[in-house]
């Protein structure tokens, strides 16, 4: 499992504010929507790869290993359209336009986490006035989940060594099987959850109720200008698509 | 937000990241348990903390983490073709626990749970029948009739498990 895509590199894309990261990757997304033409999604694809690699120093190595993963997905789009849309050729453009879109989007928000640190980007979140007992919640989650899968594998050892027989039977009874290893699975999650409240009270957790960091985050001149390029850009995005009717493909 | 809070939500949150990796072979789609820890949020920890939780799963798996069945994360899953059914997750977790929280007993558990995955399969279907451009008929027959037989038995599952679980005083 890789629970941390981030990437340690010295780049311009590594150096700016979490902040203007987090909303450039909003923007980036937004701009994604608004076309749906292969060709245009494509040129966007394009740019976005190498605005990674040469702004990122992230190599295609790399994002073609995070994008992986979204082979089904880009597959089952490009396959479905050609039977939604007549006649057939034309599905498969709206199809591949729809992938490559996916595909953008995906390259956006890989980059935002290869380029940032999870602690940088809970930081931002937290500036951009999220509130901070959400960032914890999400902290103490993500250290929660391989304790509870090894505790979820070991309950069903347990079972099965008392005679639980977890792959026989037909549907109904495999589904109903599952019951003496959720409820002690639960038990122990809550005992846990109950635990953790009460380590949380005794460090004095929400007693101040302004927060000091010991890290902090300043925006500086070159987060500005990548800020003022970034809206730019949209608004460029914007004007080619309202103004000038490029880039979307009517469907109907 | 309590410390209570905070910490329920989470491990619950964690429970569906771990339930949505459980598969249990049935025929040839494997199904897994990440219906099943929506319901038992909203039973076991009610509206608020359900919605929370849920929530926060989303939050982990919409930011990268491979909380999502298979092993899978990132934005696109929420806006994909199957993303309905993600966003409906917090909803359908705070309508189960708004309703099983009034009637504290087993029809109310029940009313709560079926109600749950109708707004799953309802946000699922639509967001679903957009994606292909309006043609929800195909949306429905790819997306929702084969799993809602399958769900509705989870569903009959999470009323047991909880039922069990609040009789055990733990919470």
């Amino acid at each position: 499992m890789m629970y941390n895509l981030y990437v340690e590199r010295d780049s311009i894309l590594h150096r700016l504010d979490p902040r203007v990261k987090i909303l450039s990757s909003l923007l980036g997304i937004l701009a994604m929507i608004l076309f749906n033409s292969p060709y245009l999604l494509f040129i966007l694809f394009t740019l976005l790869s190498l605005s990674l690699r040469f702004l990122g120093k992230i190599s295609f190595k790399e994002q073609i290993k995070v994008l992986k993963p979204l082979t089904p997905l880009i597959i089952i789009t490009i396959a479905i359209w050609p039977f939604i849309l007549e006649p057939k050729t034309f599905g498969l453009f709206i199809g591949l336009g729809y992938a490559l879109r996916l595909a953008s989007m995906a390259m956006i928000t890989f980059g935002l986490l290869m380029t940032t640190t999870q602690r940088e980007l809970i930081l931002g979140f937290i500036k951009l006035k999220m509130p901070y007992e959400i960032g914890l919640t999400l902290t103490i989650a993500l250290r929660y989940i391989p304790t509870l899968f090894n505790l979820a594998q070991t309950i069903i050892d347990a079972q099965k060594s008392r005679g639980l027989e977890l792959e026989k039977g037909n549907f109904f009874s495999k589904i109903k099987k599952t019951v003496p290893v959720l409820i002690p699975l639960i038990i122990a999650s809550i005992k846990t959850a109950h635990e953790l409240s009460i380590a949380l009270e005794s460090r004095a957790f929400g007693a101040n109720k302004k927060r000091t960091f010991l890290y902090t985050i300043e925006m500086k001149g070159k987060d500005y200008i990548a800020l003022i390029i970034v809206f730019l850009l949209f608004g460029l995005a914007l004007y080619a698509r309202y103004q000038l009717g490029i880039g979307y493909v009517k469907l109907y | 937000m309590k410390a209570k809070d905070i910490a329920y939500s989470a491990l619950f949150a964690a429970l569906t990241a771990v339930g949505a990796q459980i598969s249990i072979p049935i025929g040839e789609v494997p199904a897994t348990l990440q219906v099943l820890f929506v319901l038992l949020s909203g039973l076991i920890l009610g509206a608020r903390l359900g919605f929370l939780s849920q929530l926060i799963y989303l939050l982990m798996g919409a930011i990268g983490l491979p909380v999502f069945a298979g092993f899978k994360g990132g934005f696109v899953y929420l806006y994909g073709p199957t993303g309905g059914y993600l966003i409906a997750f917090p909803i359908a977790a705070f309508l189960v626990g708004l309703i099983s929280e009034r009637y504290e007993n087993l029809k109310g558990y029940i009313l709560g749970s079926l109600i749950g995955i109708g707004v799953i399969y309802l946000l699922g279907w639509l967001r679903l029948g957009f994606y292909f451009g309006g043609n929800f008929g195909k949306a429905f027959a790819v997306g929702v009739a084969p799993f809602v037989v399958i769900d509705l038995i989870k569903a009959g599952i999470a009323v047991v498990v909880a039922d069990r679980v609040k009789k055990s005083g733990v919470i």
